[in-house]
């Protein structure tokens, strides 16, 4: 009988876990995902917004979607052939995809698309679609791209966040950057259909009932719901109202409490890899000499800044590539060749004769974002390391757009705090950091920093198809920038989702703006 | 009526400097709208050159603003760069949450500033007329920001009472007479914390107003006829004591259409506040230009109903 009691209550204690563990998919219920601002258009094709991409990817697909180990999978193309010499890329597509509208999807719509919207009007697309020769339509489930010359990451850029793809005969003959699908009733393929945007407030999107993965989405509704304010969105969290909130709009300093949520699961590592980035101004001495540069680096305590400003959310950079992407070089490790040092580092400007006078070697502007999260400390941080060593710093803090002038057209300053994506592809993110860039381009290279051999090495990088063999020129350049140190890598981001415990099935593939359509509500 | 007419005709120049200055201010600001629609990724040259152009950017200052007169002309309030869609349709979406919060926070406030600041004024230098004395000066100093991260904690987060954003629930889909109720629940944390201050100044200057009215010999008259106290305070002494509590009023109206920003932020409330701080940081300009427009045009409408209304009150500001 005692036994038998034993056994019973073991077996009540377990029911739960087992029937966490084996829990079936439910279908049905809302989702409510916040974002900033409202998205900048809900036409995934023409721009890199995140709010955009976020809300505009659950309407939308790619050829294909990338997984977490940034790994190419089928999307809208089944299967894909490239010759190694990677001149030439067959799509062949999915037969049983229809527009939300009813057309169905074919190899005109990717051809349309690649030629009349990604190539003219994607910022990060064209640069991939420079390379693209011919786009052919054999028949209308095939498409072949023939290169001019080969590209990396092309394969990479097929996915929604790079190249969605429009349905041909909602604007074909239109202005794209007007066409009034791009604000109201967009027609995608994917798993959500438009159902309400109302701005400055939500767009709500539904279930497809003629997705093409059968039995997909489970939730009957997603909305995007506009919250400006980063408390607010944690408070959204709290009480229920929101059940996600993307790392670009979770507030750092918050992740501790939420932690310690049970009713919040945090999830690491969601999105491609990310830096917080020191730009020097090159040009201007003393900063053009990298013994300079490299006597700052070691004045800089990069790990307070790590848990200060950022919570420890990261990592102490190793590399001007971040640690966590595959074409690191492990050989390569900043902290150790510039670690903190103020005595080395007042040593070493001592010896390169920038004498003090009054105590200060000379004077530093430095700019930043002034809303953008940890960058008002890291930017207090660095003022009194390199005070400590007799550069006197002024901060000016900027609103995102002044700082664009200042930085990138002016290029008035000494030294700019920046957060950039590598986009989990050196061609995509990092290349831009470090080539030869006139003034006048946002989000580019502000330093004037200009070497030859590294724009070769990034360039041979960008035009080698295998990926052994790109990591050679990868691994180059990232030594070669060890030394020279045209900026200085501070942080490798670390990016942390939050949502309600009892979703399940997110998180799926590797893409930041991932489509949701096997998420559920436990 | 000859006066009202005046004051009429004045709108039309005041609106016309209104929408000269604000031109000159947005198109002087530092920053790039085209960059702003880009998003951080660095856009080839080509594509931006041709978004300014097709844009208009690329013209002069005073092309720009030439041509936005003659569209204004017209009713056209131009086209948003950020939201690809005419500004009238952009801000008419936005005008009725913010309508509906500012008119709630302005009769919230006014209705309790009339009752406390009479209370305080009847009760003077006794405990009553202490407490709301210290209560008006506390609502009036506290920010509206931090109200409503205080009021959010308390009755959205620690409570569950009540919404912490939006103007609608999203998990849930309410029926034709449950979303007035739905909209109202969401309502009243955002009018609490918008109305606050003005409930403060309204508190203040009524109690003012009224201490000194009662003192008034028409008042002692009144009291002596053995009128009851409740005559003599709200039929005699109140219609006399508001007389500038309606100028202030009117002047409300501008600061609760002002502040309803930092109110509309913090409760997701998407209003005209919110439009006006998102569309600064996207350097929108035909939005920017358009909000002050319709703002202006309520403040100096408010402030015109406001003198009208004071002059019906007083036969002296007839004159």
């Amino acid at each position: 009988m005692r036994i038998a009691l034993v056994c019973a209550l073991a077996l009540a204690l377990l029911a739960p876990l087992r029937a966490a563990q084996g829990e079936a998919p439910v279908h049905g219920g809302t989702f409510v995902f916040a974002i900033g601002s409202d998205p900048e258009t809900l036409n995934p094709a023409i721009t890199t917004g995140v709010e955009a991409l976020s809300t505009d990817c659950k309407m939308f697909n790619g050829l294909t979607y990338r997984d977490r180990a940034g790994k190419p999978h089928p999307e809208l193309a089944t299967d894909w052939f490239i010759p190694p010499d990677g001149m030439q890329y067959t799509f062949k597509l999915r037969r049983d995809v229809r527009w939300h509208d009813g057309q169905p999807f074919t190899s005109a719509d990717v051809k349309y698309t690649f030629e009349n919207v990604l190539a003219k009007f994607h910022p990060r697309a064209k640069v991939a679609f420079a390379n693209v020769a011919s786009v052919e339509t054999p028949d209308a489930y095939t498409v072949i791209v023939k290169m001019k010359k080969p590209y990396g990451p092309f394969l990479e850029q097929m996915t929604c966040q790079d190249g969605a793809i429009l349905p041909r005969h909602i604007y074909e003959g239109t202005d794209v950057l007007r066409n009034p699908h791009n604000s109201d009733d967009p027609i995608g393929t994917g798993p959500f259909k438009f159902s309400s945007y109302t701005r400055g407030d939500r767009v709500v999107m539904v279930r497809n009932p003629d997705y093409f993965r059968k039995g997909l989405p489970y939730f009957d509704t997603v909305i995007a719901k506009v919250v400006p304010d980063a408390a607010s969105r944690v408070q959204g969290l709290d009480t229920g109202e929101i059940d996600y909130v993307q790392s670009f709009f979770l507030p750092k300093e918050q992740v501790g409490a939420l932690r310690a949520d049970h009713k919040i699961q945090l999830k690491y590592d969601t999105d491609v890899p990310g830096n917080y980035l020191f730009f020097l101004n090159d040009t201007k001495p003393p900063l053009n000499d990298a013994r300079v540069r490299a006597a700052l680096m070691r004045a800089i305590n990069r790990r307070q800044i790590l848990e200060q400003a950022y919570f420890g959310i990261g990592y102490v950079a190793k590399s001007a590539f971040h640690q966590k992407l595959w074409a690191y070089d492990p050989q390569v490790d900043l902290t150790k060749m510039y670690p903190y040092d103020p005595k080395a580092a007042n040593a070493a400007l001592d010896k390169l004769g920038l004498t003090r006078k009054n105590g200060t070697r000379f004077t530093f502007r430095l700019v930043y974002n002034v809303a953008q999260a940890g960058f008002p400390a890291t930017a207090q941080i660095i003022r009194d390391d390199l005070q400590a060593v007799g550069v006197a710093v002024t901060l000016q803090p900027f609103e995102r757009n002044v700082l664009n002038d200042v930085e990138f057209t002016k290029r008035d300053f000494e030294g700019a705090i920046e957060a950039y994506t590598t986009g989990g592809d050196p061609a995509i993110g990092i290349a831009r950091e470090y080539i030869t860039t006139p003034p006048g381009i946002p989000f580019s290279n502000p330093t004037g920093y200009s070497n030859a051999k590294v724009d070769e090495l990034f360039r041979e990088g960008a035009l080698t198809v295998r990926t052994a063999d790109r990591k050679k020129y990868y691994d180059q350049v990232q030594v070669l920038l060890s030394h020279e140190l045209p900026l200085l890598p501070l942080i490798d981001r670390t990016e942390v989702d939050a949502a309600q415990s009892n979703l399940h099935g997110l998180w799926q593939s590797g893409q930041p703006y991932d489509e949701w359509d096997q998420a559920w509500r436990g | 009526m000859g006066s009202s007419l005046a004051r009429i005709a004045l709108v039309v120049p005041q609106l016309f400097g209104v929408i000269a200055i604000v031109f000159a201010i947005t198109h002087l600001l530092p920053g790039d709208p085209v960059t702003a629609l880009v998003g951080d990724y660095p856009a080839p040259p080509d594509y931006v050159a041709q978004l300014r152009h097709d844009l208009g950017l690329d013209q002069s200052v005073w092309v720009q603003f030439l041509d936005y007169a003659g569209h204004l002309l017209h009713g056209d309030l131009g086209f948003s760069f950020a939201y690809n869609a005419p500004v009238v349709s952009v801000i008419g979406e936005r005008i009725g949450p913010t309508f509906v919060l500012a008119a709630s926070a302005f009769a919230l406030g006014t209705f309790g500033g009339i009752v406390l600041g009479t209370l305080a004024a009847v009760r003077h230098l006794r405990a009553t007329d202490h407490v709301v004395t210290v209560l008006a000066l506390v609502g009036f100093s506290i920010p509206g920001f931090w109200l409503s991260q205080l009021l959010i904690l308390g009755f959205a987060v620690k409570l569950a009472w009540l919404p912490s954003l939006g103007m609608h629930s999203l998990h849930t889909e309410p029926t034709a007479f449950g979303e007035l109720a739905d909209v109202a629940r969401h309502l009243v944390l955002p009018v609490l914390a918008l109305s606050t201050g003005h409930l403060a100044l309204m508190t203040r200057l009524v109690r003012s107003s009224m201490i000194e009215t009662l003192q008034f010999d028409f008042v002692r008259t009144a009291r002596a006829k053995g009128l009851s106290a409740y005559l003599v305070v709200f039929k005699h002494a109140l219609r006399n004591a508001l007389i500038p509590v309606i100028a202030a009023g009117g002047y409300s109206v501008g600061l609760l259409l002002s502040t309803s920003a930092l109110v509309e932020t913090v409760f997701s409330w998407p209003g005209m506040g919110r439009l006006l701080y998102d569309s600064l940081f996207k350097r929108d300009y035909p939005v920017l230009i358009g909000i002050f427009i319709v703002t202006s045009l309520v403040a100096i409408l408010a402030n015109l109903a406001a003198d009208m209304l004071q002059a019906r009150v007083d036969p002296r500001s007839r004159a």
